[in-house]
């Protein structure tokens, strides 16, 4: 296992002069990358920042921004990255919980010196943390250590053989944990990762050029992003050099993962799941599909174990993360609120648990009601959400087409009819262009609600 | 005319479905789609369905009529009707 903190230095003692981040029209080799971390951490240890202060980086993407993160690392401070996404309300809040040494919006801004003193970390040391949504609307502070970090790094290089030849995309902001790959994954193989500018990080055209026209081996990004791209960017009509595509943060329809699978018969396909608390605790790689069942989540990854209490996940292991910022620390297993269950030796995702609603008295699971509408040939997306309340409870399903063809409420009732009990068939549909999504890029369902209340 | 009044009755009732229990949808609504297997009547649409007819067309259908056989299409249901005409 190597330190997160070195993972850089080694790859330039090793390629010098190999590519590390591409940023649009700009490349900085592995030399230059570390160069520019060691003067960052000089500058931030002459400025008083020290072991275990918080640095919170509200900066767009870029060489620069990375570099202060392996800065941090160095000195044995705390990153915490905010996509600049996000509005100012929130950023405030993150701030007055973080209670940072330093808030960075330009890391070109940044005193730099020479010779930092490398701080070792413990391995249970905090690296950064990752702030997201709270049931309560208060941001949550995922506190996420070295050995957390690694244990996910190590297992993933591994699971999808990574190499110095690799060219890794980096799709999600830096505060979602599907970055941590990305980024991570790409040093500890020596490889380069190439950054998906935010502003198109959702237009299926330009991000479908980026994926081809950049020889990019390996991608990761939420199903979402890949969907649009085969819908509206002719993903599946072009030659790639993709080796690897992995997929987390939420359902892919498995009538599409099929889609995608007969496209690329030599790609490997990867579906990884886990909450930003445990970062990834499952991972299944896709050979055959079954078109009528949901894509499984399939067995364990980084020596996590996986228990089902009353049918939720239960995560044990080294990712499970050190606990929530400025919150008593995290002990034992941790309970994901995500609901599975085990078919055939792997495991299945069934939504989560506070999406158990009822609806006419029964107790309803809105993904079950999902994963049998996307399986209907005419349905690209589709979120199920409840309208209403009490005896006035409603479900209500929004729909993405597939296709040019319109879905119907008589065609879609009738599929739930097929396939569920007459309780969980939907009352009422809207179809849409597009799903709402967090600024992580996972169906927003918060306002898919408010939008029908 | 009995056709032509079940045909009067057949169009209305399925008119009343589309606009008030299908979002004024009708594709796919034909005389023979199953109503109650594919959950469009459900209780309480099949009590207002009853508060129709007899408002529409002054045809009381009996609670014992109120069947999953009398009320699986629009086509069984405006039959009922028109045999409840007397």
């Amino acid at each position: 296992m190597t330190a997160l903190h070195r993972l850089v230095s080694e790859a330039a003692g090793r390629t010098p002069q190999a590519p590390a981040i591409h940023d649009g029209t700009t490349t900085i080799t592995y030399e230059e990358l570390d160069d520019r971390a060691n003067r960052l951490a000089a500058g931030l240890q002459q400025h008083n920042v020290r072991r275990g202060d918080r640095i919170v980086i509200h900066a767009d993407k870029s060489a620069d921004t990375i570099a202060l993160m392996q800065a941090a690392l160095r000195i044995g401070a705390i990153y915490v990255p905010v996509a600049p996404a996000n509005p100012k309300a929130r950023v405030d809040k993150i701030i007055k919980s973080a209670r940072p040494k330093l808030v960075v919006t330009d890391p070109r801004t940044v005193p730099t010196g020479t010779a930092p003193e490398i701080h070792e970390p413990e391995p249970d040391d905090p690296a950064y943390v990752l702030y997201t949504s709270g049931s309560t609307g208060e941001p949550k502070g995922v506190c996420i250590s070295h050995r957390n970090a690694e244990a996910f790094v190590t297992w993933a290089v591994a699971e999808t053989g990574l190499h110095q030849g690799d060219r890794l995309s980096n799709h999600a902001p830096f505060n979602f944990d599907l970055s941590v790959f990305d980024l991570y994954g790409a040093f500890h193989a020596g490889a380069a990762v190439d950054l998906v500018p935010s502003d198109v990080a959702y237009n299926p055209a330009e991000l479908t050029e980026f994926l081809v026209t950049r020889g990019i081996t390996v991608w990761y990004s939420v199903p979402s992003a890949l969907l649009l791209m085969m819908r509206q960017g002719g993903l599946l009509n072009r030659n790639n050099a993709l080796r690897v595509c992995i997929f987390a943060g939420e359902p892919f329809p498995s009538d599409q993962v099929l889609e995608l699978r007969k496209a690329w018969p030599n790609t490997r396909l990867f579906n990884w799941y886990g909450p930003t608390e445990t970062n990834v605790c499952t991972s299944y790689e896709v050979h055959d599909v079954d078109p009528s069942r949901p894509l499984p989540i399939g067995t364990p990854s980084c020596g996590n174990t996986i228990d089902l209490v009353d049918g939720e996940i239960v995560v044990d292991g080294p990712t499970v993360m050190l606990g929530y910022w400025g919150e008593p620390p995290h002990q034992g297993p941790y309970r994901t609120g995500d609901l599975g269950r085990r078919t055939n030796g792997v495991l299945e995702y069934a939504g989560r648990r506070d999406a158990m609603v009822k609806v006419r008295g029964h107790r309803v699971e809105l993904g079950e009601i999902e994963t049998a509408l996307a399986s209907h040939p005419d349905v690209g997306a589709v979120a199920v959400v409840v309208k209403g309340t009490g005896l006035d409870a409603k479900l209500h399903a929004v729909v993405v087409p597939r296709t040019d063809k319109r879905p119907g409420l008589v065609g879609l009732k009738r599929h739930c009819a097929e396939r569920l009990p007459s309780y969980m068939i939907i009352d009422s549909l809207a179809v849409v262009a597009e799903l709402p999504r967090t600024a992580n890029g996972k169906t927003d369902r918060t306002a898919l609600s408010r939008g029908i209340q | 005319m009995s056709d032509e009044y079940h045909r009067d009755v057949l169009a209305k009732l399925t008119e009343l479905v589309r606009d008030e229990f299908l979002d004024g949808e009708d594709e796919e609504l034909t005389a023979t789609t199953p109503l109650m297997e594919w959950g469009i009547l459900k209780s309480i649409e099949t009590t207002r369905l009853v508060a129709y007819v007899r408002n529409e067309f002054g045809v009381r259908v009996p609670a014992a009529q109120v069947t999953t056989e009398n009320f699986r299409d629009l086509e069984s249901i405006a039959g009922l009707v028109t045999a409840l005409r007397g």
